[in-house]
Parts: C-alpha cells; structure tokens; sequence
C-alpha cells in the first residue's frame, strides 16, 4: 500500500508526486492516458510530427519548482533569449513583442516615440508590482476563512506586504486589478498595435475580450510572472518532472483511469479505477481537472449541499482551440523576413478584433476571423518534425466550446478554413505547403484531456476565479472537507499561470 | 475680472444646484453656515428636473425614478416638509413579443406563478435570491452612508474603519460571504447564472447591473452594480423604487425649500465660469458675465472632469492628479426619451388593463437581446434595439398629464458618447435614435408609434450641453469598480477633499455616486463641518 494516491500526470501531478516521493513517501501515481505529462504530453498529431503540448508559453514556471525537483539534472533548461513575438503590421513590417525592455525601447523609439517613454514607465510599474504579484503566485492563496492564529498572520503578512509597495504602488495596483486591459493599455499607449500585442497574451483562459473588467489582473499576473521560457516547450518541462518523479521513487502507473474516490466517515481510503478495482491509501491528491473530479467522482452527499452547488458555478467555458500543421518547408512571414518566426499573433490588427473573438464566444458562432497565437515549436525542437518540415501550432481564439449547431464536420471545416485564411495573409507560402493538420476543438480537448468544457485552464481566469476562489474558499489552499483528500493542478490557486506551483504546495501542505 | 469683487460674504459657495449640491448647502445652512448655491440653468436639480416641455405634460426630463435616495438625509432635511411626497413603484413588467411577457409584483405568490410559467425551479429559488440581496444590501449599507474607508492609509482611525469593516466581513455566513466577493467582482450575468435558468427572468433582472455603465450584463463589475440599485429604500424597505409625485424634480424643490428655510442663498442662471485658484487655495468663483464671489469655501457639485479640468484648470493642479482624472472614465452610454401620448400604450402581451403599467417596463427579452446592445455601442453606435427601462408616471401621479393622457419616460441603453462619427455628430443622429427607440416599442406596443403627441430625445451629447453632464455619464463617472470608494473620483481623494485647499467636491463623482442618494452632497457637508473648514 502507498502512502498517497495522485491522480493525474500532467505537470501538476508530477510535480506533487516527486516531491511527496523526496520527502520519504511511498507514492503512486495513475494517470488516465498511455502519456504523461497531461496538457504538456509531446502529441505525435502525424506520422514523425509531434506538438510539444497544448499551451506555448513556460515563462510562469517558477524558480522553486525547478529547485525542489532538481528540475536542472532531469534535463530541464531555459532559454538565454526569449523568441520574440511578431504582429504584422503590413506586408512588410511588423511589431516585435521582445522581452528584453531595451530593445523594446529601441524599437518603439522609431515605432511611436511616444509610446518608448510610455514603456518605460509601464515596465516600471510592473517591476514595483512584481514582488508583490509575484509573491502572490509563490504561496498558498490569502486563507479568508482562517480562523487559526497561523491563518490571521498569513493574512495580515499579505497586508503588510500589500503595504510595503508603498502607497502609491498600491493604489496602483488596486486600480489595475478591476479593470478591463484595453483600459489599462489605451490609458498607457497611443499606439494601438501596441496595446494589441501586449493584450492577446493575457487573453488566455478568459472567456472575455480585452474590454471586459477584470483582463488587467490577467496581463498584470502574466507580465509580473513572466521568467525565462523552458527549452522544448511545456513537454520538454513535463519530461524533466516525470524523470524527477521515477528516480524519486515515484511508482507510475499508465493506463489507469481514476472513476471513484472510496470515502468513508469523511476520511479518504482510496480510489476506483475504470476496471472496478480498488486502489488503497490515506492520502489521495487530485491533480487532475478538480471541479470536474470533486463532481464527478465522490459518492453522492458527502461534500456539502452548499459547496456542491458553489462547484455548479463554476465556469470552465472553452474559448479556444488548437490547430496544429506540418508544413513542407519553413514559414514565412514577409513582414519579418530574414528572422525565423518563432512567436507571431496573426488576425489581431486592432483590440476590437480581440473583442469581436469574444463576441463569437457569447453567440456560440465560429469566429468571422479568428486571431492566432501561433508557434513554430520545431525550431526551438528540431526533433519535433522529420527534416525539412516545419511544425506551426496555432492557438485559436474565440472558438466556443458549445457551438450553436454542434460541432459537425462541416463546422470543423469551416473552421480549419478559416485559420488557414488568416495564416496565408501573413504568410503567403503557407497553405500550399501544408502537409498534414490536425484540429483539437474545446469538445476534442475536454475528450482527451478529461477537463470540463475543453477549458485548459481548468477554469477561466476571473475576478471572481482567484486566489482563495479558486476554486471555492472552502477548497483554498487544496484543502477539501474529506480528510485525506488534497487538491492541486490548475483549478487551485496559483495554478494556471505557474505549472507545478499548485503540485508543489499541496505536496508541502501533506508534509506539514 | 470685473470691479464687482465682494468681500468674503459667504461661508461656502456651492458651484452646482444639482440634488447633491441642494443637499450639501441644507446641511451647510442648518449647521449655521452662511451658503450661496450658484446654478448655471434657470431651474434647479441638474439631472434631477421637472419641465413643462409641452403644455400640460410636466416630465421627469432625466433622472425620472427615486430609489436611493438615503432617508436619513429625508429626515435630517424633513423633505416630507418640504413637500417631498414619494409614491412607491413596486412591480416590473417585461414585455415580450410573443408569449405572456413576465410581471414582477408586489405580492409573492403572484410573482411566483408569473416565474413559474418559465421555470418552476427559479420561481421557488426567487425570494431566497431578494432575501440574500437583502442581506447583502444591508451589509454594504454602511460603506455608502459612510465617507469611503481609504486601506492605503495608515492613520489609526483610517485603520480602525478598516478594521471594523473586516470585522463585519467575518461576521457574515461564509455563504453570504461568498456571494459578496461574487457581487464585486462577478458579472450579472455569472452571478445570476448561479441562481436561475430562465433566460426571461435574468434579463431584466440583469438590467439594472448596467444601467449607466459602458459594460455589458456579461462584464464583470456589473454584479456590483446590481446591487448598488438593490440599495434603493423608501420607508426602509428595500429594492423599492419610486416616482415623486409631481415630478423628479420636486425632489430638488423641497430639498431646496430646506435649504433655504435654514439660510441658504441659492441662484440660478448663474453660470460659473472659473474657480479662482491662488497660491493653492481656492478663494472665489467668476460668474459669466464677469462677477467674482468670494467664499471660505467653494463645494463644486460637478463632475470631476467639468470641476477640474474646466472650471479649475489643469495648471492649478498637481501634474498626477490631474492625469488620475483626465483618465476617470466618463463614457455616458445612456439617452432619454420622453413622450407625451394620448392614451396609454397597449402591449401586445398584456392588453387588458393597466395594472401592469403602475410600475417599470424593462425591454429586456433576453440576456442574448442585451449583449448584442452592448455590442453595437462597443463599436461606436447607438443600439438599433436598445435596452429600454421605460416608466408612465401619469398613471400613477394624474397631476403631471392632461386628464387621458399621459406621460411616457423611456430611459434608453446604450448610446455612447463616443459615437464612430464623433460627439459632435449626435445631433445630426438624434432623431434616427429616437426612432429606434419608438420602433423598438411599437415591435410590443403596436400603435404607440401613433399616440405620440410630443417627443424629446436627448442623447448624452445633449446631456452633456444641456445639462452639463461630461460625456453625458448620469452618475458623474462610470461606476466600474476602480473607479468606486477610495478610488473615487481619483485614488486617495474620495473624502470630498481636493489638492486644492478650500476647495471641495460634493458630486455624484464622490463616493457613494450615483443616483439620486444625496450621500454624496450629505457627506461633504459633514466632512467640512467636522474639520472645521467652513
């Protein structure tokens, strides 16, 4: 018998499994599917042809996990110089979102003069709000409910660290958080495209556009989180944690589909696996999409009535998805010549064609013009695609999980279509040199990776959907009302932007 | 600057003779102060207004129900008095085109079985949803009949206010706790979502999380302001609106009665054209035409932008300061529409009787009906089918209309300032908005199109000409959540103070904002009389 049961191998999982496993537990970790990794798993989608993991961007991967796992000698490294990001601005020129503030400057300086002095105090701003953000997304979420002494100190050393931004640091950021992003931007720059580009990113998980309250605690959480990106993508970083988990100790079982939690007098005992047997331990943590899980897998009236229905509210819309293309040759961007793309947002000319995505997702209709955040993970991975061949992952944005009129073949048609659409206006060369492709709509993610809605991040980025709501006040900090049983992954608070975080202090809260 | 300079006469001079600027010079006067209130138009109430604008149809012209206005304030004043007379407004009818359409009344029971026709889980789930707004209200009660507490200051009794409100906070039921940080921070529509299925019932419900806004029912934010128009009471209950009888405007004259009856000098068609600043302190106001008052004090009743970007002037103020409120969202999104008609509208779902017309008349259909409102004006139009709250006051108050006919007021959502083809522009698109609006209503009440006997439309660019309402925001500012409480109008000066000395603001701009409350002018006054600065 193991000491703790997790359930799920995506990131998350892996992460608290290792760590359990180093600080002397016996573990055992199921996961569903014949691949670890979850959402980070390298998908062979054609024959030779792999995509690195759904979401591109590593940046939230925070310096602890990598520490606590050793990430460094299971082979995880970081990149020295982020890719930068491209929009098209016309056939021949483009705006780089680079991460290095310098070079930032120096292009906005011939861009929009206006607007370098505006970057500059902007980065400013998020440096004096970083450790504090930061921070944020480090620990455990502000516990409201604390009752115990150990809760109020948390609490009050939130405040106090609240307060040692300063006052105007402070205002600053309470004025931020509220807000919608393309607020924030227009307030801040002049030029458009600029705002654009720095929107899109922050757009992830939400089922909103950049008009809507609340998308500048996204961008502000996304830009005071950001470090350097993993080399190979999110599955090379899942790589690095299942070898960290296996030569901890950790016994990892493929194949193994959880459908039961065994509960008894509120104490965990164990789970029920698809083919009826029983696994036994004290501990069992889910890491897994834990609304979904916590609904789906507990006998029935053993969380209370009123949490049950809190968890009914919870909102995992899908509001994109996945298209990936093997293309014969490279792609080329005639905008960027002479640099290989590895990072571009394409369909996104203005905020409103950010917002006008979003409206699609209100009616349930495929976007008119769908805008991409697209990735070219075979130059970062050569190992990814056969020699000569190019891989171009694109994430799609305001695609409707429950599509008026179902998802039949002709809708996924018409969407693919239209990407292609958008892709050969940027880059002309493209469509003819697509080799195979592969659409992962929100129904075909929720399919594959178990999580409600196709929502990758297990749960929209909201206002109202962080911190100690994340998932429930109830279930902060992992917690759950049935001892025993833990949560993490990215439903629980700092979750989504920083893989394993969550994984990490659910195996440290175990410890205590 | 003219020779008719006057000797400091004045206590304070109130630049503004809107309800709040009224309010705050009763409070003023009856304290002893000696108080001139200067208004630019020549009758008093800014947005709150009563006009004669066709013989023998007197009209709400603006703000045209009274929900908020706080009764500790009608007390203090004794508005009743003062001939403030408010007849309650308890039920809400839904029109729709086909089917019965949905009535909200008074009675329970009745409300359940009207619920029930669309979904018997929500009509049973419905009075538990008003009996935890209920709660809620209660709760932030104290928050908006309070000056807003400031967590970024560390003196002790700013602390202590923040600490008793945590207190409060953990005295809630978790739940209870819960659904507060939902109504802050949730939209509408997901808080609402979480208690109800039918799409009839959200969408009107859903309405008053934006009125006033530039936001749609599926923004977050609009969940809060849901429940700032929760906090309406007349005679202590609450979600109880109301007409004045005789007219929104009377609500201004009796408040004004009082404030004259406790000294105060007030004058209108007195347009203040400059605050005076020297050396920092704010020592007199310039009519036009050239006259200078002199006062201890001056309250400005305007809106942030009109107040210091106009009348004080961008020079005068500190350099942040003046870009927190140059970036203070105004973005009215909200017209008005008043008719005059000789009979009463007949709806398509309800043409017997006019029971069902003594309260408000919300075209909300649906929450799919709302959001495509809100997208028309995100884009840079009016909605060609708007979200219409729309009220027949003669029905219930006979004095305002010749005997059979009637008053029609239709406030009107959205129609942004910000039009594609500029501000400027909206008179040449003023009548094509007022015809969406009457076409929208014949669509449920065939044949209104026919009785109208008079018709205004004021967009917000006349709102903003005529009454002075920058960008045509009736609350003096968007009530988006960074700009509530501390933040309001600029963060760290939401205690009615301003950067300038002497100079004070007592404007729905101020913390609580919005609608007709008089909290905001109430607690200007009381924080002046407190420090002693008047």
């Amino acid at each position: 018998m193991s000491d703790a049961i997790v359930v799920g191998g995506g990131v998350d999982g892996l992460v608290c499994a290792a760590a359990l496993a180093r600080a002397g537990r016996q573990v055992t970790l199921l996961e569903r599917r014949s691949v670890l990794g979850g959402l980070a798993s390298r998908d062979e989608f054609a024959p030779g042809c792999f995509a690195p993991g759904v979401l591109h961007d590593t940046r939230g991967l925070r310096d602890d996990v990598v520490r606590s796992l050793q990430l460094g000698a299971h082979g995880l490294r970081r990149r020295a110089a982020e890719a930068p990001v491209v929009l098209p601005l016309a056939s021949d020129r483009a705006l780089f979102r680079h991460a290095d503030d310098a070079l930032m400057r120096d292009q906005l300086l011939t861009h929009s003069a206006a607007d370098a002095d505006a970057w500059t105090r902007w980065r400013r701003t998020i440096a004096r709000l970083r450790p504090f953000v930061g921070s944020l997304f480090d620990a455990p979420a502000p516990d409201p409910e604390a009752d115990t002494l150990p809760g109020l100190l948390g609490l009050l050393k939130t405040g106090l660290d609240l307060r040692r931004l300063g006052k105007d640091a402070m205002l600053e950021l309470l004025r931020i958080a509220p807000m919608a992003s393309a607020d924030w931007l227009k307030d801040t720059f002049r030029d458009e495209s600029l705002a654009t580009l720095l929107a899109a990113p922050a757009l992830h998980g939400t089922w909103l556009g950049p008009w809507a309250a609340g998308t500048a605690l996204a961008l502000l959480v996304n830009e005071c989180s950001a470090g350097a990106s993993v080399v190979g993508g999110r599955a090379a970083l899942a790589d690095a944690c299942a070898s960290s988990a296996r030569v901890s100790g950790v016994d990892i079982r493929l194949g193994h589909e959880v459908t039961g939690l065994v509960v008894e007098h509120d104490r965990v005992g164990g789970v029920v696996l698809a083919s009826g047997a029983e696994l036994v331990a004290p501990v069992v943590v889910l890491a897994c999409d834990v609304v979904r899980a916590l609904r789906t897998m507990l006998p029935r009236d053993v969380l209370p009535q009123r949490l049950q229905k809190r968890l009914s509210g919870w909102r995992a819309r899908g509001a994109l998805a996945r298209l990936d293309l093997v293309l014969d040759g490279p792609l080329e961007l005639p905008c960027a010549r002479g640099l290989d793309v590895e990072r571009a947002l394409l369909g996104a000319r203005c905020l409103d064609d950010l917002e006008r995505a979003a409206d699609a997702l209100k009616y349930r209709a495929l976007p008119e013009r769908p805008w991409l955040d697209l990735a070219v993970p075979s130059l970062d991975d050569p190992s990814l695609a056969p020699p000569g061949q190019t891989i171009v992952s694109a994430l799609v944005h305001g695609v409707a999980h429950d599509l008026d009129g179902g998802w039949t073949d002709a809708a996924r048609e018409q969407l693919v279509q239209r990407v292609v659409s958008v892709l050969g206006e940027f880059a002309p060369s493209a469509p003819a040199r697509i080799r195979a492709s592969r659409l992962l709509a929100p129904p075909d993610l929720e399919a594959r990776y178990a999580i409600a809605g196709g929502h990758v991040l297990h749960g929209e980025f909201a206002l109202d959907q962080v911190l100690p709501m994340r998932p429930d006040p109830d279930l902060a900090r992992g917690r759950t009302p049935i001892e025993g049983l833990r949560l993490c992954g990215r439903a629980v608070h700092p979750g989504p932007f920083a893989p394993g975080t969550s994984g990490l202090l659910a195996a440290r809260a175990l410890g205590k | 600057m003219s020779d008719a300079v006057h000797s400091a006469r004045y206590d304070a001079i109130i630049v503004g003779g809107g309800h709040n600027g009224l309010v705050c010079a009763a409070y003023l006067a009856k304290a002893g102060r000696k108080v001139l209130v200067l208004e630019r138009r020549h009758v008093l109430g800014g947005a709150a207004v009563s006009e004669e604008l066709h013989p023998g149809f007197t009209f709400s012209v603006c703000s045209y129900v009274v929900s908020l206005l706080r009764p500790w304030i009608i007390e203090d004043l004794e508005l009743a008095k003062h001939g403030l007379d408010l007849i309650p407004l308890e039920m809400s009818f839904t029109p729709h085109v086909e089917g019965p359409g949905l009535c909200r009344w008074p009675e329970a029971a009745r409300t359940r079985r009207e619920i029930a026709h669309f979904s018997a889980r929500d009509a049973e789930v419905y009075p538990r949803f008003g009996q935890q707004m209920t709660r809620m209200a209660r709760f932030v009660k104290p928050l908006i009949d309070a000056p807003a507490p400031d967590p970024t200051s560390l003196s002790p009794p700013r602390l202590l206010e923040l600490l008793d409100h945590g207190r409060r906070l953990r005295q809630l039921q978790p739940d209870d706790r819960m659904a507060l940080t939902k109504l802050m921070t949730a939209s509408a529509a997901d808080f609402l979502d979480e208690w109800f299925e039918s799409d009839a019932l959200k969408a009107p419900m859903s309405c008053s999380g934006i009125i006033g806004t530039f936001l749609g029912v599926r923004s977050p934010g609009t969940a809060y302001v849901l429940l700032h128009h929760y906090m309406g009471e007349i005679d202590g209950a609450f979600r109880s609106w109301g007409f004045s009888r005789g007219g929104t405007g009377r609500v201004s004259e009796a408040i004004a009665s009082a404030a004259r009856a406790y000294g105060a000098t007030i004058r209108t068609e007195a347009e203040v054209e400059q605050i005076v600043v020297k050396g920092g302190l704010a020592t007199s106001v310039v009519l036009k035409g050239g006259e200078e008052l002199r006062a201890r004090a001056i309250v400005s009743g305007c809106d942030p932008h009109r107040t210091f970007l106009g009348l004080v002037g961008r020079e005068h103020l500190p350099d942040e300061f003046a870009a927190d409120i140059a970036r203070f969202k105004m973005r009215g999104s909200s017209g008005k529409v008043n008719l005059a008609v000789d009979r009463l509208p007949v709806f398509r779902c309800r043409p017997e009787g006019d029971e069902h017309l003594r309260g408000d008349v919300a075209i909300a259909p649906s929450m799919g009906y709302l959001e495509r409102a809100y997208d028309e004006a995100k884009y840079g139009d009016f909605s060609r089918r708007p979200y219409i709250n729309m009220v027949v006051p003669s029905l219930v108050d006979p004095s305002v209309a010749p005997p059979g006919k009637h008053v029609i007021s239709c406030f009107v959502q959205y129609a942004p300032y910000k039009i594609k083809e500029g501000p400027e522009h909206w008179p040449e698109r003023r009548e094509a908005f007022g015809d969406a609006v009457v076409d929208t209503l014949e669509e449920y009440a065939p044949g209104l199109r026919d009785s109208i006997l008079y018709r205004q439309v004021l967009t917000p660019w006349d709102l903003e000409q005529q009454i002075g309402l920058t960008e045509g925001n009736i609350f003096h500012g968007e009530l988006s959540l960074e700009q509530l409480a501390f933040q309001r109008p600029a963060p760290g000066w939401a205690r009615y103070r301003t950067p300038i000395q002497d100079l004070w603001m007592c404007g729905s701009g101020t913390h609580p904002g919005g609608g007709i409350m008089g909290a905001s002018g109430a607690l200007a006054a009381k924080a002046m009389l407190a420090g002693d600065s008047v």
